[in-house]
């Protein structure tokens, strides 16, 4: 017999992932992080070895989303626009559901209350938004809930399991978003505050923080070791974030940059909630809570689609597309015998901009070989685009590469256009001009 | 305890061993109604592994070995290539099958368990009489331990029937048991020296004169607790009929001795208190551990008792067991046995393990059709996973870390030839994600066993798999060459250290 939680998964995953197919009109086109993980995952399985950075290289990108993209990358039209970010999305959607069910009968919460706090959390538009963008939150936000779920079970009950799973997940947030360590941080107080307090034996209380921390210790060292391995640099992918005291940028925007702590709420006010009930008895006046909650369910649901339009990210992005469609056609057309460079996770937005037959003037490339390219295209005039350090750009890995080649440009190059968000250089070929020649070798390393 | 010597062990290995060899006066003993130390091989030889190969798995493997050999020869690179690819994927089903396991047996409790009141209200006049057969070679040191220890156990003395399983060659023991003073209810037998010297021909025998109702094998240094049998009892009467074997778990008591005995607990934990208990909730085949496996007598005399050529019996009997659609099911009661704690003999005791159960996939993969027929797929197929391929993966990981070194240290790039996309993928996967998930399996283990300060000891467990994988390596090669040799198990060790404590103190 086919159990509930399965019939919910699968009925979600039907439904999402038919949506996603549906609802492909502009607001609902998949987001950036979706055209970026494809973008890479496509990289990786091409077998271009210089592609690979794409998933250790950035702090912005964290890299299990793009894992579970991967295998969809042999289907080209998976690949090619984001749609396989937005089946992970939406299988992730089912699984959050089934799980939300799960958790909520367990705290014996009735059918019917279920299926309407399920509807509830489909409803909200950041639900939605997230599946048919393709985007990681909706993912990250099932792992934090999780997280909480099973780290309140075992309080409860001490049970191996719930803290073996707490600790796995918390591992998978931590790949999901990077910021996540900061929950694992107090998950890790939450627990080691508990085994204080019940003054358990030192040896108990080394062992249950050895098997609550040593996923999440793992798949950190992991990482680590995959940018050693693969750029000859442990911490390649946390430039950005040592270089963001330098550009002002502030803990808060750290932490809540492409994180959506937001998303986690509902379906996490959703599981406490359900948890709460159970430490009522009967007596008390459950019904008025109960009604009281899916009200404030109901309010949060209601405001969340009233505020769904105005969804910033989703503006800006749609304007960075319109911005990145000009540049794609004024390269075309003036720049039609020569070679443009975009480089890094953005590049990746911007060529998929590019229709078919103008595709050959763009070189699009995760790490910045410029000698290469010059020697690869003799006499071809070779230019850069640099998008704006600043928001996403920000994170890219030519403007961490070469700081302020957005406002000053470099040695080697020469302004020739510009757009609110992007920046046309040529590159200076270097014929006899031995100490540029050096410059452009080794300053893409 | 000085390890035996080879030279002037009988047990001395034989490529082939002698014709069964048994007397007519049934070895001086009150002869049973059945004789059961052959009976298996007498009615059909075909289940023993008498034979290490029968005509046609001979010719399947040269067949396999010709055609990889002539695939190497013309096409070296894709037959690697595809060889790779197989074994990458062999892993990832193993994986993921004992992920599932572990998930499983995690959530569940579905071994047998009784509360102290139901054992309580059982009557000792109500209860059956049951056997306990304790097969011993070279381990007199043992033998005073051994005795108190059944003596402590819960169970009416006069409803016991423990048989002392010795050795006629082991003259130590022997004269050392005769000259204890034994309680009534064991009684001494000596089997005569003769091949095959393995422990299941003396279970056998013991099994052929047996009283109990149930029966149940401790080894010389087990120590049980002490309401196990009237948990089997219990566990019995509560079953269904098809129940024959009820298998407790096995630990060490000696888990601390050294860091060795440390990791053999976390991997005895796993075994015994996740994959077996997974193994039961999913119905799977039990491949049964060495001792504590209490059976229904009359049940196990159907099925004809123990193989006595195989050296692991027990898993043989376990998938016997399955075969004929019968049961094994778990039971929440611990024997403690003792760790070995000396990497030789442990390495031994691996060996045999490893070749134990590669006799044992090779027996009952002699018709792999009937062998499906027999246990449905799922069934076949875990068998396949737990019986083949366990020993499978511990002999191929040794070249997956040379191959796996010699890339990150040597970056040798025609190895990358051999690992495309989907196989360098599934690779990784096993690597980085397997490997961590059996560490922190093992660190589970130990927590849910209480062994909380063995769980960061799991954390350096592969060095432990690198010895698993020799001692693979050995019982593979003695398949070879001494296939019926039996890698005797050393005991004692903690008792020697007990003993120079005092001496150092």
């Amino acid at each position: 017999m086919i159990s509930e939680n399965r019939v919910i998964f699968l009925l979600v995953a039907v439904l999402s992932i038919g949506w996603v197919f549906v609802a492909d009109y502009p607001p609902r086109a998949p987001s950036r992080e979706a055209i970026v993980r494809c973008g890479t995952g496509a990289t990786l399985i091409s077998g271009y070895t210089r592609g690979r950075q794409g998933l250790v290289g950035s702090l912005r990108w964290a890299p299990f989303p793009t894992l579970l993209v991967l295998p969809m990358m042999g289907v080209r039209e998976l690949s090619q626009d984001g749609t396989a970010a937005c089946i992970v999305a939406g299988l992730a959607a089912a699984l959050f559901a089934a799980f939300l069910n799960a958790w909520l009968a367990s705290c014996r919460v009735g059918r019917g209350w279920r299926y309407l706090a399920l509807v509830l959390l489909a409803a909200n538009p950041m639900f939605e938004r997230s599946i048919v963008r393709g985007e990681s939150a909706i993912l990250f936000a099932f792992l934090i809930v999780a997280c909480c779920c099973f780290l309140i079970h075992w309080l409860q009950t001490l049970e191996l399991r719930s803290l073996a799973y707490l600790s796995i997940l918390c591992a998978f947030a931590v790949l999901t978003r990077y910021q996540a360590i900061v929950f694992v941080t107090l998950v890790f107080l939450i627990v080691l505050i508990y085994l204080l307090a019940e003054r358990e034996k030192e040896a108990h209380t080394e062992g249950t923080l050895l098997v609550l921390l040593s996923p999440t210790v793992y798949a950190v060292c992991l990482w680590f070791a995959a940018n050693w391995l693969i750029m000859g640099d442990a911490t390649f992918f946390l430039r950005g974030l040592m270089l963001a005291p330098e550009r002002g940028i502030g803990l808060r925007d750290l932490l809540t940059d492409g994180c959506e702590w937001s998303y986690c709420l509902l379906p996490l006010f959703i599981a406490v909630l359900a948890w709460v009930f159970t430490q009522f008895k009967a007596s008390v006046a459950l019904a008025t809570v109960r009604g009281a909650a899916i009200a404030g369910l109901a309010l949060l649901a209601l405001l969340a689609e009233v505020r769904a339009p105005e969804a910033p990210a989703v503006r800006e992005e749609q304007a960075a597309r319109q911005e990145q469609q000009a540049i794609v056609a004024e390269v075309a057309k003036r720049y039609k015998d020569d070679k443009v460079v975009v480089s890094g996770y953005l590049g990746y937005e911007l060529r998929r901009q590019a229709p078919r037959t103008w595709a050959f003037v763009f070189i699009h490339t995760m790490s910045l070989h410029l000698d290469e390219i010059l020697r690869d295209h003799p006499g071809q005039k070779i230019f850069v685009l640099v998008p704006k350090d600043e928001g996403d750009g920000w994170w890219e890995d030519m403007n961490l590469k070469y700081p302020g080649i957005y406002d000053n440009g470099a040695a080697f190059t020469i302004f020739e256009r510009a757009w609110p968000h992007w920046r046309l250089f040529g590159v200076v070929r270097t014929d006899g001009r031995r100490g540029l020649a050096q410059e452009i070798a080794t300053a893409g390393r | 305890m000085p390890p035996p010597d080879d030279k002037q062990d009988p047990a001395k290995p034989q490529a082939q061993p002698a014709e069964p060899e048994h007397d007519a006066e049934f070895f001086g003993y009150e002869k049973p109604a059945v004789d059961y130390t052959f009976k298996i091989f007498e009615e059909t030889p075909g289940d023993t592994a008498y034979m290490v190969l029968t005509r046609m798995q001979r010719l399947v493997i040269f067949a396999l070995l010709g055609g990889f050999a002539a695939w190497l020869y013309f096409d070296w690179q894709f037959c690697l290539t595809v060889v790779n690819g197989i074994f990458t994927t062999f892993y990832l089903v193993v994986c993921v099958y004992k992920f599932y396991l572990i998930h499983v047996s995690l959530g569940t409790q579905k071994e047998l368990q009784f509360t102290p009141d139901q054992i309580a209200a059982l009557k000792d006049e109500d209860l059956p009489p049951y056997t306990i057969l304790v097969p011993l070679y070279r381990e007199k040191e043992t033998l005073k331990r051994l005795v108190g220890g059944l003596e402590a156990l819960d169970y009416p003395k006069d409803k016991l029937d423990v048989l002392l399983l010795l050795e006629e060659d082991d003259e130590d023991t022997v004269a050392a048991a005769r000259a204890m003073d034994m309680p009534s209810f064991i009684r001494i037998i000596v089997t005569p020296d003769a091949q095959p010297k393995t422990k299941p021909k003396a279970c056998n025998l013991g099994l052929s004169l047996a009283r109990g109702k149930y029966l149940v094998i401790y080894d010389a240094e087990d120590k049980p607790e002490r309401d196990q049998l009237k948990k089997a009892v219990l566990g019995f009467q509560r079953s269904a009929p098809d129940v024959v074997c009820l298998q407790a778990k096995l630990n060490f008591y000696n888990q601390k001795q050294n860091l060795l005995t440390r990791w053999f607990t976390t991997d005895y934990s796993m075994w015994f208190d996740l994959f077996l208990p997974g193994l039961d909730h999913t119905d799977a085949p039990i491949p049964l551990g060495g001792t504590s496996n209490h059976f229904d007598v009359a049940k196990l005399k159907d099925l004809r008792g123990w193989d006595p050529f195989n050296v692991t019996e027990d898993a043989d009997l376990g998938m016997r067991i399955a075969k004929r659609r019968l049961t094994t099911k778990t039971i929440d009661s611990t024997t403690w046995e003792e760790a070995c704690s000396v990497v030789g003999f442990w390495v031994r005791q691996r060996s045999r393990w490893t070749k134990g159960y590669l006799q044992t996939w090779l027996v009952h993969m002699r018709w792999p059709l009937r062998l499906i027929r027999e246990l449905g797929f799922a069934k076949w197929f875990s068998f396949q996973l737990m019986v083949g391929g366990t020993p499978f993966s511990l002999l191929i990981t040794p070249l997956y870390w040379l191959l796996t070194v010699i890339w990150f240290v040597f970056r040798y790039e025609p190895l990358s030839e051999l690992f495309p996309f989907p196989i360098i993928l599934g690779a990784l996967v096993c690597l980085f994600v397997g490997n961590f998930t059996f560490i922190y399996a093992c660190m589970l283990a130990a927590y849910r066993r209480g062994y909380y300060d063995l769980v960061k000891f799991a954390l350096i467990v592969p060095a432990y798999w690198f010895l698993m994988s020799i001692g693979a390596w050995k019982g593979f090669i003695q398949l070879i060459t001494k296939p019926f040799y039996w890698e005797k198990t050393q005991h004692g060790f903690d008792l020697a250290e007990e003993q120079q404590q005092p001496e150092s103190a």
